[in-house]
């Protein structure tokens, strides 16, 4: 069995007691656990800042008045607080988009923010989203973006257009206020699995209710399969995803395991979907079905490595995979079949972007010797300053706090 | 006097004895806890008057008619002047 719990620190512990889907945890465990003697308040305040956590343990601890000291409660309520009221705002202004789109005939699903936080976790304000995420059809966006114009939304200035072209960026980002909407033609930047058409999505939409009525989401195996392959993405540098990834592991009456497998298999993703659902199981101590099982198994050399590269960085003084960092690229890489291998390296040394056109103003956005050099030497910079950072790390790693 | 929830509200639970309000058009949040989440679920079932949301509250908590029904009077008002619920004759 490979340990990919983080007891080293109380702290560790008490969070990932805390992400666990309620029916599975333990009050008396959850009270010794807060009560422990080595735990930093201020550590595990911190800790669930980092992760998205605070109204997950706010949640769990509640279920043991009195334990743990009261700053930490006092602590995790006020954060748990301020996620909920956001969270709020936040599905009322999908309401509002959502209710446009629909209004005018656009056809949309949300995905990500509020509604899953509804839909995994029972409430809205147990899990905290940065924005907003609608996909609607390619041939829709156009209308889509004059209607969420209309509603006060502004192209967030960070975001060129040009990105969008076909297989390099799959959204545009709007802001209002302190809201972030990200419009997606596609679920996903990367191929295969981002190129499923919204026409195959749209069937299985299933309904949630937010301020403005019901809205459309995806059905729950695309969730499932969305959320694990974004996790992995990110090296599950933040444990809200995992609780997600917990929450359908605990409740995936609805999910053909089978179906999900086979179709991450078909388009390449299925290290990703298996690196979510074996780190979620060991993690959160949550069974997996047969079907899942014997996958994991059959990789199980090559997940335990990807996964204590993640649970290395859950609590640590580094800081957690970035896909800016080599490491965080590599770790990505390292996640992908070899026909996906050639096709984010394309994506990633041959993207072009505003900066690179910034650069050259006299070339035309699709003059081929840009996509060539200019991309690949940005690359080179900004890597070269990163790989010295870890070489040095690795060098002198700095001790584990107790 | 029957009172019904507003469709102008959203609601969150941080747990079985508190709710979070959101008044959507106003933007103003509003928490009830104990007795104040009690009766809010109980309006969440269906519209109440007066009389059997004090039935109610007495089920669940240990509290005499007459101030209970003068406390909930004061609550109802409130949630009316916040738009939370509103006032029908039936």
């Amino acid at each position: 069995m490979m340990s990919v719990h983080p007891l080293e620190t109380a702290e560790g512990a008490l969070l990932m007691e805390c992400l666990k889907p309620p029916a599975r945890q333990d009050p008396a465990r959850l009270s010794s656990l807060a009560d422990a003697p080595g735990l930093r308040p201020e550590l595990a305040l911190q800790r669930a800042a980092e992760h998205g956590a605070a109204g997950f343990m706010q949640r769990a601890l509640r279920q043991v008045p009195g334990a743990g000291p009261v700053s930490l409660r006092e602590g995790i309520d006020a954060m748990a607080t301020l996620v909920r009221m956001r969270n709020m705002k936040l599905a009322t202004d999908l309401g509002e988009v959502m209710g446009a789109l629909q209004g005018a005939g656009v056809r949309a699903l949300t995905f990500k923010g509020p509604t899953t936080s509804l839909q995994l976790h029972g409430d809205v304000g147990i899990r905290p989203s940065n924005d907003l995420d609608v996909l609607v059809p390619p041939d829709a966006l156009n209308e889509a973006m004059r209607l969420v114009t209309g509603l006060g939304f502004r192209r967030d200035p960070k975001f060129d257009l040009r990105d969008m072209e076909p297989n390099l960026a799959h959204h545009i980002a709007y802001l209002r206020g302190g809201t972030t909407l990200e419009v997606h033609v596609r679920l996903f930047s990367n191929a295969g699995f981002a190129n499923e058409s919204f026409d195959v999505l749209w069937p299985g939409r299933r309904p949630c209710t937010i301020p403005g009525g019901p809205v459309a989401t995806l059905d729950v195996g695309r969730q499932a399969l969305h959320l694990a392959l974004h996790g992995s993405w990110h090296g599950f540098g933040c444990l809200k995803w995992l609780a997600d990834i917990g929450a359908l592991l605990n409740d995936s009456a609805e999910i053909s395991w089978t179906d999900l497998l086979e179709d991450a298999e078909h388009s390449e993703w299925r290290r990703p979907l298996l690196l979510a659902l074996h780190l979620a199981s060991e993690a959160l101590e949550l069974p997996l079905s047969p079907a899942v099982e014997e996958r994991v198994t059959a990789d199980k050399r090559f997940l335990d490595r990807k996964a204590s590269t993640c649970v290395r960085r859950w609590f640590p003084e580094e800081a957690p995979v970035d896909r800016r960092t080599l490491e965080g690229v590599f770790f990505r890489l390292g996640l992908l079949e070899s026909a996906n291998v050639l096709r984010e390296l394309k994506r990633l040394l041959f993207r072009p972007n505003s900066a690179d056109w910034n650069m050259l103003p006299f070339l035309s956005p699709r003059t081929p010797v840009v996509f060539s050099i200019i991309r690949p030497l940005r690359i080179v910079f900004r890597y070269t300053g990163a790989a010295a950072q870890l070489a040095w790390r690795r060098l002198f790693p700095k001790s584990t706090p107790s | 006097m029957i009172f019904r929830i507003t469709e102008d509200v959203f609601v969150s639970r941080p747990s079985a004895d508190e709710v979070v309000l959101l008044h959507i058009g106003s933007g103003e949040y509003f928490t009830l806890d104990g007795v104040g989440a009690h009766v809010w679920s109980t309006l969440e079932e269906g519209p109440r008057g007066l009389e059997e949301l004090v039935r109610s509250v007495q089920e669940v908590f240990e509290v005499e008619a007459s101030p209970c029904r003068l406390d909930l009077a004061t609550l109802m008002g409130q949630l009316s002047a916040a738009s939370l619920i509103k006032q029908t004759e039936e």
